[in-house]
């Protein structure tokens, strides 16, 4: 995820110091998808670096110090730019397929330990996700575009992460057949794949 | 604080053709109170035997299920009976009820005049579990003229009206749309947040969403992700630190 774009989006709707950057970037991606401070801070040292933002004041709260940044003009010009590229399809072609379609019998072994481990932090990731307060109740009517974002990109990043669990639970049950018995039923394949 | 749940060791095979298929391999789950935890898995991986036993309608081939310091693998099937009747309280037949009382309102107050309670009493504590579950628009409606969505909240409220320490229901959000299943979710939360253990299946990660606890069924053998990460301390696609449940139970670092 392009972070870097998003807080430079934040700063051109209006200047902001790093921890309130952080926390207007975390309503706006919701808990499922919030990302760390410190990845906020290093975007803001990105951009500073590029002369996208500049430091307009300081502020201070007894010794804490907060540098606030606003846009350049040249910092507007790029988000403008990034908004207007064309969103690109990620491909279905991954890593993981291509592994499993190299498969030969001598593999099934390291190939089941490592769809284990996968089937594990497919698991921590949806943990991850779910364990934020189901969003019904928080819910107006009619909602805010914010919220619809929020909501439509949590769901999203949701069915991905579920799908990536499907995915390997299933070959998980093929590979320990074919540990098993050297081969495949069709009926146990076609059950996977249906 | 010692476990109002256990399981322990459960293994369960099923004989499938001439093969002998073993659906649950040396289970373990401890579930304390106001626990909220997900099995979610797929199709025929095992979630609605562990269920059932996890709530006494099955025995495993080996291995003990505790409930409150007591094994209910083998008590009577008058004691299981009364556990059901207040404190294990089950939707396993989806959320689709199994006994249909005439309307809402008497379906709900049923197991509290199963458990003696008279009729007045039942049916002002079932109007205000009705209430509670959002269901009070068609408390007079018959239980079989309700949508998927009503008749979940109804048997979320027949489940839930004697006061369980342990709801134990399967698929119950699956059939719904995104907000039902929320508005659901957020109910069983609330019920945790009371104390009430809660044990649920699902077949999507929708249906796991305001669980404190997500497992998932894994060639029969039981996994658990640890769910102990603040918000923003990690990217949320950083899998963390995974633990296999059969081999580490909770809190432990091994046998």
């Amino acid at each position: 995820m392009p972070v870097k774009h998003a807080v430079m989006g934040l700063i051109v709707e209006r200047p902001g110091y790093g921890y309130d950057l952080h926390n207007r970037l975390s309503h706006r991606l919701g808990p499922r998808l919030a990302v760390p401070e410190a990845t906020v801070h290093s975007s803001i040292k990105s951009l500073r670096g590029s002369g996208h933002i500049e430091v307009v004041r300081r502020s201070f709260r007894g010794e804490q110090a907060a540098i606030w940044y606003g846009a350049t003009e040249g910092g507007r010009d790029w988000y403008a730019d990034w908004l207007d590229e064309p969103v690109v399809r990620e491909p279905v072609r991954r890593e993981v397929y291509l592994k499993f379609a190299m498969i030969d019998a001598t593999r099934v072994p390291r190939l089941l330990e490592q769809f284990r481990r996968l089937e594990l932090e497919c698991l921590a990731a949806i943990a991850a996700h779910t364990r934020a307060r189901p969003l019904a109740d928080e819910l107006s009517d009619p909602v805010t575009l914010q919220m619809a974002a929020r909501l439509l990109n949590e769901s999203g990043a949701l069915d991905h992460l579920n799908a990536d669990l499907m995915f390997v639970k299933r070959t998980l049950g093929v590979l320990r057949w074919a540990e098993a018995e050297g081969s495949v039923p069709r009926d146990k394949l076609l059950e996977a794949v249906s | 604080m010692s476990a109002l749940l256990s399981l322990i060791g459960v293994t369960k095979r099923y004989a499938r053709g001439v093969r002998e298929v073993t659906v649950l391999s040396d289970v373990s789950l401890d579930l304390e109170a106001g626990d909220f935890a997900c099995v979610l898995a797929g199709r025929g991986e095992g979630k609605t035997t562990l269920l059932e036993i996890t709530a006494g309608y099955r025995a495993p081939e080996e291995g003990r299920v505790m409930f409150a310091g007591r094994d209910i693998s083998t008590v009577t099937d008058r004691v299981r009976s009364r556990l059901h009747r207040s404190e294990i309280r089950c939707v396993l037949n989806r959320s689709v009820p199994v006994v249909h009382g005439e309307t809402v309102l008497k379906h709900v107050a049923l197991p509290l005049m199963a458990g003696g309670a008279g009729i007045r009493e039942s049916q002002r504590l079932a109007a205000a579990m009705i209430e509670r579950v959002g269901a009070r628009e068609y408390i007079d409606a018959r239980v079989s003229d309700l949508a998927d969505s009503e008749r979940a909240r109804v048997a979320l409220a027949q489940a839930c009206v004697p006061g369980p320490r342990l709801l134990i229901a399967d698929e119950m959000t699956d059939t719904l749309d995104l907000i039902e299943r929320s508005s659901v979710l957020a109910l069983l939360q609330s019920f945790a947040r009371e104390g009430v253990a809660i044990l649920i299946t699902a077949a999507d990660a929708h249906g796991a969403v305001g669980c404190s606890r997500l497992l998932t069924l894994s060639g029969s053998e039981l996994v658990e992700a640890p769910v102990t990460r603040t918000e923003g301390e990690k990217p949320s696609n950083d899998p963390g630190e995974v633990v296999p449940f059969t081999r580490a139970r909770r809190g432990g670092g091994g046998e």
